[in-house]
């Protein structure tokens, strides 16, 4: 690695020259979309030193919790994930997420927060359940970039640090914006990006069954996570399925893999 | 880095000349064929740092102390008229002579070299060198060479050039040119002429001219027009270019050498 030589912006050339290095792995990749799309987020993990990072499409709405259906993710391993993903749909989270959430519908334009800027110190002292499960997930401080979609969406990309570690420096942050902000196919779901809006007309408890579901979770395991019984796991899966025509999770997780889970018509 | 004298305040990059890297290189990620790749990446490029037009192209010698053979396959900015003057100033054996430290640091530390005019050659030694009048005659005012090694098949030799009359390339456009260059691997190897460009070497000088041009797809009686020379003679470089590489046409020459159709030479 060369040394460090400060650019006028601080990000550094070995950064830049690291960020460069990076994007021209990913032209000689020779993989699909979405291998391309996750060797350039192991990359930029690496780069910030970041121990896991998922990309989501979000919903916002002024006064509720963001809505998440997670796409693409590493680092995290599938139990830390599920409690993650499930801390940020629990209704008590509000204190944490509610300024990005105002920020994003009022001003519908990219953003990269690190958590530091907009959590509430209080809240990691808390004892709300929301905290609790963050706790368990072993994640402290995280950097979001949120991106607007066409559909009305946004596409929102996580870089999270274990629970012992400090928070991401500016020049990190930096980092992060310009490589998220150069890359518009970085936030598109699937090479037809199509239609998003009906993956969030699922009601909560569908969406998080979801979520597992194309995390390839069999149904027991969503129903212990969940605290209810397997049939009640059963209806929500039924109703996955119908919503998005498919016949199996299987068929589900196959949809995903390829678009955002509408056949393009 | 190759070049530490190099390191100074003039090539500092910025954080706009990273985000431009960037974006030429997220965008050629969408391109699936690896030529028109090499040439958007060269194309966009030589738009980053201002040149009018640019030479790809490999080397199978390139030695110092004897005057280089290159073999150009793909070129932009240059029409008929100039790529023959090109051609005539590049196979000068002062122009041999000029680049000949540039070859040797190459071949010294085994890896890319990217320089300037200023820093090819002093002002005094190019205004007077006798190869000056065919570069003046090509339209060209000053250059940017990049060229590094690439096993098994020679040197990737990369030219950037500015008209007559323009400033010489800053520190920081080498900067930007060598980072690029150093860190795509495949742009030197992919579709590279096969190792008939070998064959290359035993040409006579003139031969190896006829031979880009007829490599560009220029028909004899253009080519006998950028040179001066009658058709007649044309014909008779050309015979001795098809003997050498055991071809019958033009076209079979093309697909020969770009993509090593038929035996060896």
């Amino acid at each position: 690695m060369s040394p460090e030589h400060p650019t006028n912006d601080g990000v550094g050339e070995g950064a830049a020259r690291a960020m460069v290095r990076l994007l021209c792995e990913v032209v000689a990749h020779p993989g699909d979309t979405s291998a391309r799309k996750r060797h350039l987020m192991d990359g930029l993990c690496a780069l910030i030193r970041a121990d896991a990072w998922a990309w989501s499409l979000l919903r916002f709405e002024k006064g509720s919790n963001p809505r998440q259906v997670v796409m693409l993710h590493g680092g995290f391993g599938e139990d830390r994930l599920a409690k993650w993903a499930t801390a940020i749909e629990h209704p008590d989270i509000q204190p944490v997420t509610g300024a990005l959430v105002s920020e994003a519908v009022t001003a519908r334009r990219s953003f990269t927060r690190q958590s530091s800027e907009f959590v509430p110190p209080a809240w990691w002292d808390s004892d709300s359940p929301s905290f609790l499960l963050w706790q368990e997930a072993n994640i402290r401080s995280f950097l979001l970039s949120a991106w607007p979609q066409r559909d009305g969406g946004f596409s929102g990309i996580g870089f999270y640090r274990n629970a012992d570690r400090p928070d991401f420096t500016p020049r990190e942050c930096r980092i992060a914006h310009i490589l998220l902000s150069e890359i518009p196919w970085l936030h598109q779901a699937g090479l037809d990006d199509g239609d998003g809006r009906g993956l969030f007309r699922l009601p909560p408890r569908q969406r998080t069954t979801l979520n597992l579901l194309i995390q390839g979770w069999p149904r027991k395991k969503i129903a212990t996570h969940l605290g209810v019984s397997e049939n009640t796991v059963h209806g929500y899966a039924r109703e996955v399925f119908r919503h998005f025509g498919v016949r199996s999770q299987a068929g589900l997780i196959a949809r995903f893999a390829k678009t955002d889970g509408y056949q393009a018509s | 880095m190759t070049e530490p004298s190099h390191n100074n305040n003039n090539n500092e990059l910025g954080e706009d000349d990273v985000r431009a890297m960037v974006r030429i290189l997220a965008d050629t990620v969408l391109i699936a064929d690896a030529a028109v790749q090499r040439a958007f990446v060269m194309s966009e490029i030589g738009k980053l740092v201002g040149a009018d037009s640019w030479v790809w192209g490999v080397s199978p010698r390139l030695e110092p102390g004897k005057q280089p053979v290159y073999l150009f396959e793909q070129t932009q900015g240059f029409d008929d008229q100039r790529i023959g003057k090109f051609l005539q100033a590049v196979d000068h054996p002062d122009s041999g002579a000029m680049t000949a430290p540039l070859a040797a640091t190459m071949v010294r530390t085994g890896s890319r070299v990217t320089r300037d005019l200023s820093r090819i050659v002093s002002p005094a030694r190019f205004q007077t060198s006798p190869a000056r009048p065919l570069w003046e005659a090509a339209g060209i005012g000053t250059l940017l060479i990049s060229i590094g090694p690439v096993p098994g098949v020679g040197t990737s030799v990369a030219g950037f050039y500015r008209n007559l009359g323009e400033a010489d390339f800053t520190p920081r456009e080498t900067r930007i040119m060598h980072i690029i260059l150093t860190e795509l691997p495949w742009l030197h190897q992919a579709d590279l002429p096969h190792l008939p460009a070998r064959g290359m070497v035993a040409l006579t000088p003139r031969q190896r001219q006829v031979l880009n041009q007829l490599m560009q797809g220029h028909s004899r009686k253009a080519i006998a027009t950028a040179f001066q020379l009658s058709e007649n003679t044309i014909h008779g470089y050309v015979k001795g270019i098809f003997r050498q590489f055991g071809v019958r046409s033009q076209v079979e020459l093309i697909a020969r050498l770009t993509r090593g159709d038929g035996g060896d030479c």
